[in-house]
């Protein structure tokens, strides 16, 4: 059981790259990335929110639980 | 990044301790070479109650109740080597301890407080307390062919390692919310 991030996935539709959002949203690379690889232990809320308002989408559409 | 002006005054405080003990230690060593060529120096000099158990047992004045103080003059090589070597070892554990605090406080400075590092410090500075604390266990001295025991419980050693025992899972336990935090994206 495990909550899965689609932040690629979501990268992907909206033809994004990490950099980008990266530079957009203020957040370095490397925490991005420990997202995107599952090794993140948590995201705040205010990630969440400016990553949602860079890609124009719903948490629902980042997150997903695997059971 | 302005220093930790509390950090910074610690380093001082323990430096300084670090100067007088290496002073004393010095002083000891001076005392037992002067006392092998001149033990008469020391007549007016007595050790306080005797050979005292516990850390602090190398206690002189230069005045003395001859029923529980013994004049240095008096005590024989073997005794006087005898502390030497006991203090010696205190002493030089008590610097291996202060030398461990700095080079914590210095990582704390450098904002590396939550250290591998600095939980292994800690932890051995518990277990040079316990070492100390057998070393404060007991004591003895040779008088006119009698010989002295003394026996105490060390309960300022043991306080101290268990202290620092206490210190270094406190520390273990930030170093894992700290990691914690830093994975939180």
């Amino acid at each position: 059981m495990k909550i899965v991030v689609n932040l690629d996935v979501v990268l992907a539709q909206k033809k994004m790259k990490l950099k980008e959002l990266s530079e957009e949203i203020g957040i370095s690379m490397t925490n991005l990335s420990l997202l995107k690889t599952g090794k993140a232990r948590g995201i705040r809320f205010s990630t969440l929110m400016l990553i949602c308002k860079a890609l124009d989408c719903q948490p629902g559409d980042l997150l997903a639980f695997e059971a | 990044m302005k220093k930790n002006r509390i950090i910074q005054l610690s380093i001082w405080i323990t430096k300084s301790v670090i100067a007088i003990v290496a002073l004393v230690s010095l002083l000891t060593v001076i005392f037992v070479i002067h006392w092998h060529m001149d033990a008469a120096f020391y007549k007016n000099l007595y050790l306080v109650n005797g050979f005292q158990a516990g850390l602090n047992s190398f206690n002189l004045r230069f005045s003395g109740n001859e029923l529980t103080n013994i004049r240095l003059s008096e005590l024989g090589s073997a005794t006087i080597v005898w502390i030497f070597i006991r203090n010696a070892v205190i002493l030089a554990f008590v610097l291996v301890i202060l030398n461990m605090i700095i080079a914590v406080l210095k990582s704390i400075s450098n904002l590396e407080t939550f250290y591998d590092q600095n939980i292994r410090n800690f932890r051995k500075i518990a277990n040079i307390g316990f070492v100390l604390t057998l070393i404060a266990f007991f004591n003895f001295g040779t008088v006119d062919g009698v010989t002295s025991w003394n026996f105490t419980i060390p309960f300022q050693p043991l306080l101290f390692s268990s202290s620092f025992l206490v210190l270094a899972e406190v520390f273990k336990e930030g170093k894992r919310l700290a990691e914690d935090s830093k994975s939180i994206v």
